[in-house]
């Protein structure tokens, strides 16, 4: 049963939503990297969003798939945030060593889509201003 | 565990217990008792696939007297769940272990050994950081087992209100374990991270391995 479960992958607004529901096995993370990979490649997207609140325990495992996951994405132009992590685990994983830097994470998925939301807006921004800057007669040519 | 159901019970209720079953036929058709049992089972967070024990019965029970509202008018309703009721106070209420072995032999025992361990924990008062540190600490054994040594096994035991965990195997061992742990050592597949963090959340922690002598991890972890 395990082996035909894929995590689905949603897009809204540009931003992909991931959000882990079950205990994750060696073929399952294996499947997601290369699905969300896929999917970035395929559809662009402005974020990504790794929702875990429904996992029950992060070990080192699990920790390093989702810091993978933000790290692929990362590396094809699309920042990743993190969101529904347990006070419990947050603590255990603190506890551990295993607090993942560099992952910009919200309480809640509705928090960290605001933020992907905002950070788009901000790059739309910055690309309207090159354009005013842009050579008047390169951009009669296009 | 209560008196089987005599006769045949309902198509697709044969994972839910017996006598919760039994007592639910009387009320509402079977397709319903099961629709109903996997509703209170995912409030109540309880796995029907590792069995249901006697806790989780226990919760699986009451979360089933609220549900069992929407189907019945009220009179029924305190009816039947008089009689769900009776199966708390009846149930002879298993004695609660202070030891639990569980097989590591594939990546499912992984999941299933933390679940177990949760209600473990759970059901020796620990605190909700006490379930998830050691359903973490398992997690984490069970998961190097399986990638190192192909199989073994985790116990565990309370000892002075204390969790104790062991995770034995016959496999390879650890070559440079004393590296492993300080964290001059990195494995390009992880495992010493994980260790180390077993380690720090660890009150006591021990690990015995070798060439030929498998592996033991020896640890305690606070209940509260």
């Amino acid at each position: 049963m395990l082996e035909t479960f894929r995590i689905p992958i949603i897009r809204m607004k540009g931003i992909f939503i991931v959000s882990i529901q079950m205990a994750l096995d060696d073929a399952l993370v294996l499947q997601l990297k290369e699905d969300v990979a896929a999917t970035i490649a395929r559809d662009g997207g402005r974020g990504l969003i790794v929702d875990v609140s429904g996992i029950d325990i992060m070990d080192s495992y699990i920790s390093r798939t989702i810091y993978d996951l933000a790290k692929i994405a990362k590396l094809m132009g699309v920042p990743t945030v993190l969101s529904g992590i347990d006070p419990m685990i947050a603590m255990t994983l603190v506890e551990m060593g295993l607090e993942m830097e560099g992952v910009t994470t919200h309480r809640e998925l509705e928090n960290a889509f605001d933020h992907l939301l905002e950070l788009q807006e901000e790059e739309d921004r910055d690309i309207l201003d090159i354009d005013a800057f842009a050579d008047p007669e390169t951009r009669i040519e296009d | 565990m209560g008196s089987n159901a005599p006769g045949k019970s309902p198509a697709g209720t044969s994972k839910w217990p017996a006598d919760i079953v039994q007592i639910l036929g009387r009320y509402l058709p079977g397709s319903i008792i099961d629709m109903v049992c996997q509703q209170a089972a995912r409030r109540c967070r309880i796995q029907v696939s590792t069995g249901v024990n006697g806790a989780e019965r226990d919760r699986l029970v009451k979360e089933l007297c609220r549900k069992i509202t929407l189907f019945l008018d009220p009179g029924r309703v305190r009816k039947c769940r008089a009689e769900l009721e009776g199966l708390i106070s009846g149930t002879e209420a298993a004695p609660r272990l202070s030891e639990m072995e569980h097989a590591v032999e594939s990546e499912m025992d992984v999941v299933k050994g933390r679940l177990q361990t949760i209600s473990f924990v759970r059901e020796w008062g620990g605190s909700n950081l006490a379930c998830t540190r050691a359903a973490t600490v398992v997690s984490e054994l069970a998961r190097n087992i399986i990638l190192y040594a192909g199989g073994g096994k985790v116990k565990l035991r309370i000892v002075d209100n204390d969790l104790e965990i062991v995770a034995s195997d016959n496999g390879p061992g650890i070559p440079h374990i004393d590296e492993v742990l300080s964290g001059d050592y990195h494995s390009n597949t992880g495992l010493g991270q994980g260790l180390r963090g077993v380690k720090k959340l660890a009150d006591r922690f021990d690990v015995r391995t070798g060439a030929g002598q498998g592996t033991t991890v020896t640890l305690k972890l606070k209940l509260k």
